[in-house]
């Protein structure tokens, strides 16, 4: 029963709530809406587990004076910092909202704006013509990065119409880019997502099934 | 001389005053005109009715609303203001009136669409184009009968005449929705191939191939890497919660890692930014550990909450990454904008990476960035792989027949809305 409990759980609301996007019946809608409110509530409630663990790891470290016991310290002093300010609300003018206004979100904000040299460094790897395929997506980039610039349709305007005129037509740099961008791009990106759909019915249906126990740790 | 003089000046001063009285009274009666016109434009008039008006069911819920639509009234044209608003009223069987909503007059209504249409009359939407209003009543209470009636406000709130709907409307449950028949019978198709390959696999298990996923491969590799190096290996559920199917694959792989870092009692850190994902984190990789015979060397402070807030989250898997060194860096779940800077992070490290997801928009940052990448549905199909199991393989086999079937559905698709044969693209519609 210990295992069979929970699987019979599993496959009952899995099919139930499977049911219930074909079902539109009050009878099926409002213990499913129920069940999402479960569900809500769970979620919710497991903060706590959260900030347990988040004490029970760092506390120790912290008082045995263990290795990065500073940074802990840091997260440890921030976390009840937050908490303690909440006490006097979260309204514009509190001092959690001047905290958070001033030291959290400019924070996240610089986090987010390393972004821009991540994205340097891992182009400059991922741009090596190092085979066929590497080659055609450097200068697949190239086109799109340039074709978004007015720098990019000034240098290649003159070539791109020159070619297209040789073929009867006057593409410009943008047309190119708005062509790789809109067919061979979105083609792979439709192709990568249709794959997905497939495999999250076929794992929601593994599970489901109770094909797939894994997550429970039984075979 | 001067009586001359004086008669003329008497003249000359009794003309000009009649000619300026004269001119003076035909400007009095063009404004008098005038006013009378403007007077005609503000009298309060009382405008005319809305048109026909219908109420029906909403089709296809649970019963909790009715879908009223009327004509709009022959005063509420384009760019005029004559109609300020259309008031709604509900009357139930015991007689009980409310005023629902002062809808927008229709020209206003048209107006705000075409606003959000950036100027595009196209995609207003063809009721408004014919002048017809909607209201979509949501405090209904199933089964009761109203009587939905409107009037049409006048910019000096005069009101028009009430029109009624004829007889009453009552909201009712329905069993099967309609616009979604099509995609249950592909639902339906699809369980027909899952019972099929699992019939199958049943009479014939050694025979079940599935191709070789290079990233899935690998992860028994920097596995192994790691237990050499004597490091940890760090598993990144990503950011989504645990309603998210990507983040179940993943919690479904981690089963497998942890049991394979417990045979090699390998140290296993996985942070979390979701405390329920890590709350069944805890217990896959417990099992994992159990499974594989080690169960002591399970530490629960290893399967830690870190933060909700996205980059703070992205900074603490980054200080993981740099401080405890891990040799194998396992990126799997649902990612956003942090992708790239746990994947550039963990490369500056020096651990092999594998990543998967299926948010289109993050896998070329994974690609550039990981030495493995698991694209879209690879990500679903690892634990499967990692099982071996015979029974979980054929669900594989049973989405790439069905991946055949869907690819010759797009193909007859394409070649039917080519020769504009529109019905068997409706077909398949969803609502």
């Amino acid at each position: 029963m210990k295992k069979n409990g929970p699987l019979i759980l599993v496959i009952v609301v899995g099919f139930f709530m499977v049911l219930e996007y074909f079902i539109p019946h009050h009878f099926v809608q409002v213990p499913a809406d129920t069940i999402l409110e479960w569900g809500k509530v769970i979620a919710g409630a497991t903060i706590m587990l959260g900030i347990y663990s988040l004490v029970h790891v760092n506390v120790p470290t912290v008082l045995k004076r263990k290795k990065d016991w500073q940074y802990k310290l840091v997260l440890l002093l921030g976390f009840f910092t937050m908490l303690i300010l909440s006490l006097w609300g979260k309204d514009v003018g509190t001092p959690f909202d001047y905290v958070f206004m001033n030291l959290m979100r400019p924070m996240g904000a610089t986090m987010f704006a390393l972004l821009a040299f991540y994205i340097a460094s891992a182009a400059f790897r991922s741009f090596r013509a190092r085979s066929f395929e590497a080659t055609l997506m450097l200068i697949a980039a190239i086109v799109v990065m340039l074709g978004r610039v007015p720098l990019g349709e000034l240098i290649f305007n003159p070539i791109v119409g020159a070619i297209s005129s040789a073929f009867g037509t006057d593409a410009t740099i943008v047309d190119v880019m708005e062509w790789i961008m809109n067919v061979p791009n979105l083609a792979g990106k439709r192709a990568v997502l249709i794959g997905a759909a497939l495999g999250v019915i076929s794992t929601s249906l593994r599970i489901i099934l109770g094909l797939e126990r894994s997550y429970m740790g039984g075979d | 001389m001067k009586r001359i003089f004086f008669i003329s000046f008497l003249l000359l001063w009794l003309g000009t005053f009649c000619f300026c009285q004269e001119v003076a009274v035909e400007t009095v009666a063009d404004v008098a005109v005038g006013m009378e016109i403007v007077e005609e434009d503000l009298s309060p008039a009382i405008p005319a009715p809305p048109g026909k008006i219908e109420a029906f069911d909403s089709p296809d819920d649970s019963g909790n609303s009715v879908e009223l639509i009327f004509e709009k009234s022959k005063d509420d044209l384009k760019d005029s203001k004559v109609i300020k608003a259309y008031r709604i009223f509900r009357t139930d069987e015991k007689g009980n009136r409310v005023t629902l909503k002062d809808l927008k007059s229709w020209s206003e209504t048209y107006g705000d669409e075409l606003l959000k249409a950036v100027g595009n009359e196209k995609l207003i939407p063809s009721d408004l184009k014919d002048g017809k209003l909607h209201y979509s009543d949501f405090e209904v209470t199933r089964g009761t009968p109203y009587r939905y009636s409107v009037v049409a406000v006048g910019n000096s709130s005069l009101l028009s005449e009430e029109i009624a709907i004829n007889g009453t409307v009552k909201a009712t449950s329905e069993w099967v929705h309609s616009g979604r028949v099509s995609l249950f019978v592909l639902l339906v198709i699809f369980f027909v191939f899952i019972f099929y390959f699992l019939r199958l696999v049943k009479k014939d298990a050694e025979n079940m191939f599935v191709r070789r996923i290079p990233g899935i491969d690998a992860i028994e590799e920097a596995i192994g890497r790691a237990t050499e190096m004597g490091r940890p290996v760090l598993f990144v559920p990503g950011i989504g919660d645990i309603s998210n199917i990507q983040t179940i694959a993943s919690l479904l792989i981690l089963g497998d890692v942890a049991e394979k870092v417990a045979k090699y009692s390998t140290k296993l850190l996985v942070p979390n930014c979701v405390p329920f994902v890590m709350t069944v984190a805890q217990e896959v990789v417990k099992q994992g550990f159990s499974k594989s015979g080690n169960p002591e060397a399970y530490n629960e402070d290893d399967v830690q909450f870190l933060t909700t807030e996205q980059f703070a989250y992205a900074a603490g898997v980054n200080g993981m990454m740099l401080r405890e060194k891990p040799a194998a860096n396992l990126l799997l779940g649902s990612f956003f904008a942090e992708s790239l800077l746990l994947a550039e992070t963990g490369f500056a490290a020096g651990a092999i990476q594998i990543a998967g997801t299926a948010e289109v928009t993050q896998l070329p940052f994974f690609i550039a960035a990981c030495d493995y990448t698991l694209i879209g549905e690879e990500l679903f199909a690892a634990s499967a792989y990692l099982s071996k199991d015979p029974k979980i393989l054929s669900t594989l086999k049973a989405t790439d027949w069905y991946k055949i079937v869907l690819l010759l559905l797009i193909l007859l698709g394409t070649v039917m809305a080519s020769f504009q044969f529109d019905l068997f693209v409706r077909l398949f519609e969803v609502t």
